[in-house]
């Protein structure tokens, strides 16, 4: 069951982290819904990186909405690559930055704990199946060595004195109903075409084969509220406008929601689009 | 020890290691250590390997050499 609600909290003023289970949140579905919900209950926040129920297990899904504080309001943005399917893999639904450091922490996440240091270098080591890391260069964050996350995301996680974070996706993660899983991953692969974008030769977002020329972007925003939640690449919105298909893949990965709590999230979310 | 060996047209969906994952774990689970992935920065490619006391059999391994998108794996021993 997937379902858990697990929200890793990091101050960087008190140098502490901690993990909570909310279940409550999971009425939010994910993503930027998830987000906005986060920002109220935890209105210090800075910085909200949130997951969807399908990132990681659903090819075009291994996006996580940004959702982060800069001048006086909050905005988002959205990424994929390895970083939100890691941040699953070690057993979290999202992360939640707060404080304002001078200092610069360099954060190490795994499924079982949280490094902070400013020495910590850590190594990533890219031949782990769910591991990822994001870098302030100096001048930029770049995200696994290749993405670069806009300008203004990045002042808003410099500003909380994060220079790099690296996760290990370390936890065994059960899987409701894996043999429909299966499934759908190979139905979905079959729908490549409908994605707005044309395969291409860069390395691809965790589990979708496209490997397109917006492999490297970090889309700064999402039309689809129902998209936002999932977190699904917004080039593949026509993939995933299949409410059927929808309700497959969260079934097969134990969640249950019903049509009339999916419409709800989609009203409370479209004003923040 | 059976391996497949990305040809050159990997682009690193890392579908391979996850349906092997979903197999080897007896469908329960995934991150199961007897899948592994080694990244070659050299060649730009990847290497699947799987455990020989993984669950996995012959005609799983071909599920997995099918399912590449890329068609980018081989069986290779």
């Amino acid at each position: 069951m997937l379902k858990s609600g697990r929200i890793l909290f990091v101050n960087t003023d008190s140098v502490q982290a901690e993990a909570k289970i909310q279940p409550e949140l999971s009425d939010s579905i994910g993503g930027l819904a998830q987000a906005v919900a986060l920002s109220s209950l935890y209105p210090q926040a800075r910085f909200i990186f949130s997951l969807g129920p399908l990132t990681g297990f659903i090819p075009f899904c291994s996006f996580g909405c940004g959702y982060y504080f800069i001048e006086s309001s909050w905005q988002s943005c959205y990424w994929g690559g390895l970083f939100p399917s890691a941040l699953k893999m070690a057993g979290y639904d999202a992360l939640v930055l707060s404080g304002e450091s001078s200092g610069s922490f360099n954060l190490g996440i795994s499924s079982q704990t949280v490094r902070f240091g400013a020495d910590l270098v850590g190594d990533i080591f890219p031949q782990e199946r769910y591991s990822s890391h994001m870098t302030y260069t100096g001048s930029q964050f770049v995200i696994d060595g290749r993405m670069v996350l806009s300008s203004k995301p990045a002042y808003a996680l410099k500003k909380i004195g994060i220079s790099r974070i690296f996760i290990q996706g370390d936890a065994c993660v059960p899987v409701s109903d894996g043999e429909e899983l299966c499934l759908i991953i190979e139905d979905l692969l079959g729908k490549t075409r409908l994605l707005a974008t044309l395969p291409g030769q860069n390395h691809s977002c965790f589990l979708c084969p496209a490997g397109c020329e917006q492999a490297d972007s970090v889309f700064s925003r999402h039309t689809s509220p129902l998209g936002s939640c999932l977190v699904a690449c917004p080039l593949a919105q026509p993939i995933f406008n299949d409410n059927g298909l929808v309700f497959s893949c969260l079934r097969a990965l134990g969640y249950s929601y019903n049509h009339d709590q999916i419409t709800r999230v989609e009203k409370f979310v479209s004003s923040y689009l | 020890m059976l391996v497949a060996g990305a040809i050159g047209k990997c682009i690193g969906c890392r579908l391979c290691s996850f349906y092997a994952g979903l197999l080897s774990q007896n469908l329960a689970g995934l991150n199961c250590s007897c899948v592994r992935i080694d990244y070659h920065a050299d060649v730009d490619s990847f290497t699947l390997a799987i455990d020989p006391g993984s669950s996995l059999g012959k005609k799983d391994f071909e599920k997995i050499v099918k399912l590449c998108p890329r068609q980018c794996l081989e069986i290779a021993s």
